[in-house]
């Protein structure tokens, strides 16, 4: 087991360096941090006398050890627009990225599994076929779309909650609602056919055979096995949600990591860029590490694979 | 984006047309602003960001302050200047007038501002092209200081109601970059009550305000609150959580247009929008270095349509590549009527007759102009299309004389004199992508006198040439539309710089 963890562990720095790398390498590709910080008035001595003030005249394996190295002792740097230190700056919105995350999840299982069983055990029928449709509808229709239907209809309509910004639980509402609704149908689909699976399987057949009650198996047998799959991918989900949603942090104005990023990338303010990208890589990882960890204890086969 | 406006502007229509009476407004005597620009700090020398500026003008303030009808220079912390020598302005400054801490301004603060944006070592590098121009500030007195320009600049004291943000000696020099971006001290008509990095700044009125030329501060309190997007504003416009937000698109002027108890005004601005050709082949050997392929280009785009129908009815067709308003901007050149067979025929007398493969870059709003501008070219046969960037990315290859063709739109940093524009595009540094020694020559004089009679008639030289050889195709200039609730009371101003702070409520 701790071999198992072990090459885990270095699957998952091995992860974090080469994201790193790549998105330091993009971002020096596309944009010109020097003529970002000068603004598009400043004249070629200018833009040059900042690329040297700021070593962006080094070579790019150069500034990526020089930053790599600080971040080794736990300096990100500042931000090259702000002047704030960019941990400070993720850290002051973690938290709302965290808020959203949990409870667009929360919301997408609380939907996604009861839908999912009730498909599964009336299966063919004409529930099962509203489930899908449900389902199919979450995954067709783009986020932004629902966060503007939710807007129009809970804002400027009945004006129950508001639309923009962080100051209460009731900001936090709309958000919620569209993402949560993005990720509910691939949940929703994992539970459906996780328990069609299992209530075809033989130890449910003993089950019944044994004359124990239909919710009991459904729910104490069927569900256990099957739900299994949906956690992982929920954890899948969950570190996609931490990246933060640039589109719904956007339209909701909502101060979180996605915005950041957001703002960060139209002006190459790369220590910004750089320490998101890590700070969610490391999350992706430490999920899939999580769930790698579980599945392995739970099934011998993996761990010994 | 652009798919996500259609969007909304769809269900928008249907929706405020609809919608419940607003809110009514049980008015502190507060303005609510909605900005689309995240506001990271308010050391005016530590952002690039124009909008910003914008709201450090509530709090820190010029020399003088441009009038928003007339557009000229007026008194603000100095209450008159006069040129001692073409390089050389004195400035009587006003007496009074104390910082929001109690100190009282002089002489000082001008020359430590002046220091302070001229020292390397501050990392004033934020749009430091904007302070290009100033050498040093000599004391003369309490209540006289005298700037000395590094050249010759006419624009000089129009610069000056733009830049230049007077800095307190005291509390500058101790709180340092950082902490003042956070609490700036100012002599303005307000002053910073909260600020979260981002997300919002609150001002409370000054009442030791000066009175100024136009007038006391109305407002008790302004509060800016970042929405970063415009169509989230839109509806908070509706519902009454904003008071006022500009910058916005004709379509969303459109939707608004039906919202109760919203105003909607279009006014001026000194942004003007070309097509950038790269006729001097800084990107390699490419169709634009044909004057007949150019020719082709100016002539098969419909630009009045373009104009009306995607910029604004109140949108002008221009023939040189800068706003009229602007000093030394001539229209008066060759002009390139909308004819779609003339640009056929010229397409195929040039050395490309069966067309060529052309990607027009674009970043922001200039996307949607870019396509429009793309699929008339494809009508001549030339196989044109949108190359949308981020404007990090479009800023690198632009300057890096790497586009063949690329729709600019330039605001010239509101200065009503060409040579806020010029030096970028047409004298030879990174923008330039035409390089035409003559134009360069004509350019640099009309910048190094003061007559200006004389400087108009080179810069009409220059601008005739580049329409003559059709260097690029001058499109339109900007307007600026604004959305506002109730009975604000506010000149729309002619450079597309609202400033709020002369504002208040009927």
């Amino acid at each position: 087991m701790i071999r198992y963890l072990a090459q885990k562990l270095v699957e998952a720095i091995l992860v974090c360096a080469f994201v790193s790398i790549a998105t330091f390498a993009l971002i020096h590709w596309t944009g010109d941090l020097a003529m970002s910080i000068g603004g598009t008035e400043a004249s070629r001595e200018e833009t040059e006398r900042i690329r040297r003030f700021y070593g962006l005249d080094r070579t790019l394996i150069a500034q990526y050890f020089d930053w790599a190295g600080r971040v080794l002792r736990g300096d990100f740097g500042n931000s090259f627009f702000s002047r704030e230190a960019v941990l400070t700056m993720v850290a002051h919105r973690l938290p709302n990225t965290i808020a959203l995350a949990l409870a667009s999840l929360t919301l997408a299982l609380l939907i996604a599994i009861p839908l999912g069983v009730v498909a599964a055990v009336r299966r063919g029928t004409w529930v099962d076929r509203a489930c899908l449709g449900v389902g199919v509808l979450g995954q067709a229709m783009p986020s932004y779309w629902s966060a503007l239907l939710l807007i129009l209809v809970f804002g400027v309509e009945l004006q129950l909650l508001p639309i923009s910004g962080t100051e209460s639980w009731r900001s936090f509402v709309l958000p919620t609602a569209a993402l949560g609704w993005f990720v509910m149908p691939l949940l929703m689909r994992l539970t459906r056919a996780g328990i069609i699976e299992a209530l075809a399987s033989d130890y449910i057949r003993t089950a019944r055979a044994k004359g124990l009650p239909r919710r009991a198996v459904l729910f104490k047998h069927a569900l256990r096995n099957a739900i299994l799959p949906v956690v992982s991918i929920a954890m899948v989900q969950l570190g996609f949600l931490l990246g933060g949603s640039i589109v719904i942090e956007s339209v909701f104005a909502l101060d979180g990591i996605g915005l950041l990023a957001w703002s960060a990338i139209q002006r190459s303010d790369f220590p910004v860029i750089q320490a998101i990208v890590l700070l969610v890589a490391f999350l992706f990882v430490m999920l899939n590490f999580l769930s790698d960890t579980v599945n392995g204890l739970l099934d011998p086969r993996i761990r010994h694979g | 984006m652009i798919i996500r406006q259609g969007l909304f502007g769809m269900l928008a229509a249907a929706s405020l047309a609809f919608a419940p009476a607003a809110f009514p407004q049980s008015r502190p005597n507060v303005l609510n602003w909605g900005f689309v620009t995240e506001i990271e700090t308010l050391d005016p020398y530590g952002t690039a960001k124009r909008t910003a500026q914008l709201v450090i003008r509530h709090v820190l303030e010029h020399l003088a302050v441009r009038d928003p009808v007339s557009g000229t220079a007026k008194p603000a912390l100095a209450t008159a200047w006069r040129w001692i020598d073409n390089t050389t302005i004195e400035f009587t400054l006003r007496r009074g007038v104390t910082f929001h801490d109690g100190q009282p301004f002089d002489a000082d603060d001008v020359v430590y501002t002046v220091d302070y944006v001229k020292k390397p070592e501050n990392q004033i590098s934020f749009a430091q092209a904007d302070y290009g121009f100033l050498k040093q500030a000599v004391k003369v007195d309490q209540y006289t200081v005298r700037l000395v320009l590094n050249v010759i600049t006419p624009s000089a004291v129009d610069r000056l109601s733009q830049t230049l943000f007077i800095l307190p000696k005291g509390a500058h020099g101790r709180m340092g970059a950082k902490e003042f971006g956070t609490k700036p001290i100012g002599t303005g008509p307000y002053r910073v009550t909260a600020f979260e990095a981002g997300r919002r700044v609150e001002l409370a009125r000054f009442d030791g305000y000066y009175p100024a030329d136009w007038g006391k501060p109305r407002f008790d309190k302004i509060v800016v609150i970042t929405i970063p997007d415009v169509q989230t504003q839109v509806a908070e416009l509706t519902r009454g959580r904003i008071d006022f937000m500009w910058a916005l698109q004709s379509d969303q002027m459109a939707q608004l247009k039906r919202a109760a108890d919203v105003t909607t005004v279009t006014g001026g601005s000194v942004a003007a929008r070309f097509l950038s050709l790269d006729a001097a082949g800084r990107s390699g050997a490419n169709p634009m270095k044909d004057k007949n392929v150019r020719m082709a280009i100016a002539h098969a785009i419909n630009r009045d349509a373009i104009a009306k129908v995607l910029v604004d009815p109140k949108s002008e067709v221009i023939n040189a590549p800068c706003n009229p308003k602007q000093l030394g901007c001539a229209q008066d050149v060759t002009k390139y009527e909308y004819d779609v067979a003339k640009a056929r025929a010229l397409l195929r007398a040039s050395s490309f007759p069966n067309g060529f493969e052309l990607s027009i870059s674009a970043f922001t709003d200039n996307g949607p102009i870019a396509e429009a501008v793309a699929g008339d070219l494809r009508e001549i046969g030339i196989k044109a299309k949108l190359d949308f960037r981020e404007t990090s990315a479009w800023v690198k290859d632009f300057f890096g004389g790497r586009m063949q063709a690329s729709v600019v739109n330039w605001p010239s940093n509101g200065i009503y004199d060409v040579s806020a524009l010029v030096p970028l595009f047409f004298m030879g540094d990174q923008g330039d992508y035409t390089r035409d020694p003559e134009v360069i020559a004509w350019f640099k004089e009309a910048g190094s006198i003061v007559d200006r009679a004389d400087r108009e008639r080179l810069y009409r030289l220059g601008f005739e040439k580049i329409a003559r050889e059709t260097y690029v195709v001058p499109l339109m200039t900007g307007v600026t539309n604004y959305a506002y609730r109730g009975k604000l009371d506010i000149t729309i101003p002619a450079d597309g710089s609202p400033l709020l702070y002369m504002a208040g409520w009927k």
